[in-house]
């Protein structure tokens, strides 16, 4: 079949293509056919043999590597081809999105080896939804083009400070201040790195305009900074620009080049710039194959960069990446919660669900004091539970530490933090004319507990949301905001906390050790891990209806990996979607 | 000299080719003073402050009209009582025209019926569903001033949870697209776009050969950077071009803004001493009460006079006409303790029984503060027989204010709210205290906006300006 879509494309039959194409959205018969074209000898992109008259619609030819047209990078890429990935029909769209603070400060640290965390300020701040890399909240401006003009100069005069930064980072020896051949030679080669693709002659060659101000200055490496501010600047860099090339039949999908597979991989998986290795198998074409894909894709997560952005996915969905404690206290809550993720999703693969049911926890002296617990001999080890009363996830300080209203845990917002963070189960506004007041029920006469306090909620209109939030923070009142066991209200040693919750269901609890057994049983846990893992890889929020299909064969990747979030992860990058993009039509008025 | 110049502000073609013009000079209304008034350029500043105001005994003046008192969150007016009107019993109603949504979190809820004048969505948005007024009267009053709006902040970071859009207070209705203008907090970058390239009236050229070559590298990568953007724009399906259009937009803009130096005009304008840099942003945590937070503080006192002066400034130098300034994000969590030397909490919590009604008056009158020094500057700024603030209208608004304590005393409302205006353009008479009996903050703006030439009654969801502000 390679030879012979190998020869159909040698031949320039595009109609073939189309045909093919079409099978492919029939189902069984196209299996063959493949998003992925023909093996090429140059990266052209999919798609482009069924362009109509070889000059296709979106981009024009070259698109492939983003090329200007006629120029063709030497790079070879002989594919085979995959087959046509199930669940193409119901790929939901995606908009281009823009690289975060976070991701900019890491890319840069990987291109220029240098810490640009204290200067991205001028960046406009990114809206965490939970996460912060929503793609409808990243509207240009004028300040973000000054600012990202700024921190291109800044990261410019960093990078090239010292002899030995100069030389590391340019790669060649200038015989001379205007040494056209080794600008070049940098040009490329920084461009690659940064803008995740091969430039052409042409491009590079547009960069020379530099060398005056070098020859002028008598200083190589002022033209060197120009490369840098330029580069940083490109829109290339700040958008993943996923053009891709269209697919015959399809109005609004694409399937991206594999430079641009392996931005979306890296991207995703590190929150960076692609790697050397990485850029490497894109050139040679084994990106492209499901094999060389998974491969990659297994590399890159198993990285400590893979391990610490699953790490920062969590802290985001369950809203501790900000901890309100001491910094000392907040990273030892960081610590403890990003060693149990680390060892249920990387270091013994397993289902989890795990996180909420562990009995033991990597806990440090400090914890150990707070949870009331045995003291580690030194640093931090795993520590045993000395009961069932505290399991898992909810036990942690950097889970009890939200739900807070004033110095105090409020049992409305806890339950409702567990409604929606961890079930994806939203709790609606008050209705129009209910008084949102935002402040904790005021005492009453006679009854200052906080259980009476509340008891106000329990009627009325209130009842009927408040009724499903209340109950479960009462669940944990017995835990204060860092995790602290207690057995009476915060001041009111005569308010014994009974510990006593209720789900929605009616089924009672106490305690965040019964509370994680309940969640575990409930399907809504795993089906918001997978509506939390789509939402961040597609960078928006999940779209009732025009995601469900998508969503549901992430489920079903959970499913067949017994939940391995790592396992089912790869199995859905490689599942052949990933490398498709359906266009998201612009929507002129966001309002999310 | 003055025939050269207006020969001159016919369009001038730059060195790259692009097309500058030169703003208002005072040489366009010609000698006489009456000329010269007729047509100084009129000036449009909406101010914001995330603060829920304290309680109505803190600000409300005992007097109503002109000679009125000043309480503590308005001790800060005192140069400038004449020259600013106190409009208190504001509320922005809980359902109906332009409302907060009752149901709906309190605090960025207050955006959209605040600048834009239409209700807040149901799930508390702090995104307007319309334009904001600054930027319904920025291609108004444009004329040939450089920059068509600014939009600054002195807050430059969220500080907790996390939202950006919290801090944006400008949105411009482009054809379908409502675009936020998200503000500049950095005011070393304030300071270079407004003073790059700048020749100050009456002479004096850029002479710093180092800064001249920096200059002349700046444009030859933004013009790569530009070239780049327009190849990249032109690949794009239409649905991720008319995404990221305005980025190649704001790009070609900056790059013409720094491609002309521009002949400033005004007979006060000067360009301001170097800023230096930014001072840094921080997050820190502290033991408050029992517990520990996050707040922040970012050297706001000493970020918001150098936006002030940028402010002045860029209205003195015509080089806008229109500006919006977000002194504090909405439910700001800035440091109280760093910001104003009251007990360590934020700035949000203090509303929540973290502080006191006066440590709440304080903060607000932080914010009224550096208001203040903006009406005194353009105050003081000579223009033709007058002066900038008598061409300028200008709106002070706080996110929230307070209900009566007596019924619930719930700091985060629509209630009890006051606003602030400044200056005499269109017949505007400031200078007094008026009692509003819960008019929506935003006839505020409308006034301002009439005031300043907009031949429009309504905002949004609201009609009417407040007479009363021109009486």
């Amino acid at each position: 079949m390679n030879g012979l879509l190998r020869t159909v494309r040698s031949a320039r039959s595009a109609p073939i293509w189309a045909i093919l194409a079409v099978c492919a959205c029939a189902g069984e018969a196209g299996r063959s056919a493949g998003g992925k074209p023909a093996a090429s000898s140059t990266p052209t992109p999919p798609g482009t043999p069924g362009s109509t008259g070889g000059n296709a619609g979106l981009g024009g030819p070259g698109t492939g590597t983003g090329a200007s047209p006629g120029t063709v990078p030497t790079t070879s890429n002989t594919t085979p081809v995959p087959p046509v990935p199930a669940g193409l029909s119901t790929l939901g769209p995606t908009a281009i999105p823009r690289i975060t603070r976070t991701e900019y400060v890491a890319s840069i640290k990987s291109l220029l080896n240098i810490d640009v965390s204290g200067d991205v300020s001028v960046l406009p701040p990114d809206s965490f939804t939970p996460f912060d890399n929503a793609a409808d909240y990243q509207s240009p401006s004028s300040t973000l083009i000054q600012g990202l003009r700024a921190v291109a100069e800044i990261a410019s005069d960093k990078a090239m400070q010292t002899p030995e930064q100069k030389a590391a980072l340019v790669g060649c020896t200038p015989a001379a201040a205007n040494d056209e051949a080794c600008f070049r030679q940098f040009v490329a080669s920084f461009s690659l790195k940064a803008l995740h693709r091969p430039l052409s002659d042409a491009e590079v060659g547009a960069f020379v305009a530099f060398l005056p101000f070098a020859q002028q200055g008598n200083d190589f490496y002022i033209a060197a900074k120009m490369v840098v501010q330029a580069v940083l600047q490109n829109m290339e860099f700040v958008y993943r620009t996923e053009i891709g090339s269209p697919v015959t039949g399809e109005t609004d999908l694409v399937s991206l080049t594999d430079w641009e597979l392996g931005a979306r991989l890296s991207y995703l998986v590190w929150g960076e710039t692609p790697d050397a290795a990485l850029l490497d198998s894109v050139a040679k074409g084994t990106l492209g194959t499901p094999a060389g894909f998974r491969t990659e894709a297994l590399r890159l997560l198993s990285d400590p960069r893979g391990v610490s952005r699953i790490q920062r996915f969590h802290a985001m969905s369950f809203g501790y990446e900000q901890l309100p404690h001491s910094a000392s206290l907040s990273l030892a809550f960081r610590t403890e919660t990003d060693a149990l993720v680390k060892r249920v999703v990387f270091d013994t693969p397993s289902p989890w669900f795990n996180l909420f049911q562990s009995t033991d926890t990597y806990i440090n002296q400090e914890l150990a004091t707070l949870y009331g617990m045995a003291a580690p001999a030194s640093g931090y080890a795993w520590t045993p539970y000395p009961d069932a009363t505290r399991t898992g996830l909810l036990s942690q300080g950097s889970i009890l530490s939200n739900g807070a209203k004033g110095n105090d845990t409020s049992p409305t917002r806890r339950g409702k933090y567990i409604l929606e963070r961890m079930l994806c189960s939203p709790v609606p506004p008050p209705p129009p004319g209910v008084a949102n007041t935002d402040q904790p029920p005021p005492p009453v006469a006679g009854a200052n507990c906080k259980k009476d306090r509340y008891a106000a909620h329990s009627t009325g209109t209130c009842a009927g949301c408040h009724g499903q939030m209340d109950p479960i923070g009462f669940g944990l009142e017995n835990y204060d905001l860092s995790g602290k066991r207690r057995e009476t209200d915060e001041g009111r040693p005569e308010c014994t906390i009974t510990g006593a919750g209720q789900l929605p269901t009616g089924t009672t609890f106490n305690g965040p050790g019964e509370l994680s057994k309940l969640l575990v049983a409930d399907d809504r846990l795993g089906q918001c891990l997978a509506q939390r893992l789509y939402e961040f890889t597609v960078q928006r929020p999940l779209q009732a209806t025009t995601d469900d299909a998508a969503l549901k064969t992430l489920r079903e990747h959970f499913n067949g990996t017994q939940f391995s979030l790592r396992d089912a992860l790869l199995d859905w990058l490689g599942s052949g979607t990933f490398r498709y993009r359906r266009i998201e039509p612009f929507k002129a008025q966001v309002v999310p | 000299m003055k025939s050269s110049l207006l020969s001159r502000r016919t369009l001038l073609t730059g060195s790259a080719g692009a097309v500058v013009a030169l703003p208002w000079l005072e040489a366009m209304a010609g000698k006489g003073a009456a000329a010269q008034a007729a047509t100084a350029p009129l000036r449009f500043m909406v101010g914001f402050g995330g603060v829920t105001c304290g309680g109505p005994s803190t600000f409300t003046p005992t007097t109503v009209g002109a000679g009125y008192d000043l309480k503590r969150a308005l001790m800060p007016l005192a140069n400038v009582k004449d020259d600013v009107t106190v409009v208190t019993g504001l509320a922005i109603p809980p359902s109906g025209a332009g409302s907060w949504g009752g149901g709906s979190i309190w605090h960025a809820s207050s955006i959209g019926p605040l600048l834009s004048g239409v209700s807040t969505p149901d799930n508390g948005s702090p995104r307007p569903k319309g334009p904001t007024a600054d930027q319904r009267v920025a291609d108004l009053l444009k004329g040939n001033a450089k920059f068509r709006s600014l939009e600054y902040r002195v807050q430059p970071q969220v500080y907790r949870e996390h939202n950006g859009t919290w801090g944006i207070i400008s949105y411009n209705q482009n054809g379908n697209t409502l675009q936020p203008n998200e503000p500049q907090s950095s005011p070393r970058i304030a300071y270079d776009a407004l003073f790059t390239g700048f020749t100050p009236p009456g002479g004096g050229t850029m002479v710093d050969p180092v800064a001249q070559q920096k200059l002349l590298r700046d444009r030859s990568v933004l013009d790569l950077v530009k070239q780049q953007a327009e190849t990249l724009i032109g690949r794009l399906s239409m649905p991720d071009k008319q995404r990221l259009q305005r980025h190649f937009e704001e790009i070609r803009t900056l790059e013409m803004q720094i491609a002309n130096s521009a002949q400033a005009s005004g007979v006060a304008c000067a360009q301001l001493a170097d800023p230096g840099a930014d001072p840094a942003t921080n997050t820190a945590t502290y033991d408050m009460f029992d517990m520990a937070r996050v707040v922040g503080y970012s050297g706001e006192n000493e970020r918001a006079p150098i936006m002030t002066n940028l402010m002045h400034m860029a209205f003195a130098c015509d080089q806008t006409r229109t500006i919006s300034m977000a002194y504090t994000f909405a439910q700001s969590f800035i440091d109280t303790q760093a910001l104003m030397g009251i007990h360590r909490t934020d700035l949000h919590e203090l509303g929540h029984g973290g502080g006191t009604d006066e440590e709440t008056a304080d903060c607000t009158a932080w914010h009224v503060k550096h208001f203040a020094e903006l009406v005194g500057l353009l105050k003081n700024t000579p223009e033709g027989n007058g002066t900038v603030l008598d061409n300028t209208a200008m709106v002070m608004l706080f996110e929230g204010g307070n209900e009566d304590p007596v019924n619930g005393g719930d700091p985060h409302s629509g209630q009890n709210m006051f606003a602030l205006i400044a200056g005499r353009a269109g017949g505007l008479k400031p200078g007094k205290h008026i009692i509003a009996n819960g008019k929506h903050p935003c006839n505020m703006l409308i006034s301002a906006m009439q005031a300043v030439g907009l031949q429009s009654d309504t905002h949004g969801e609201l009609t009417g300006k407040i007479p009363e502000l021109f009486a």
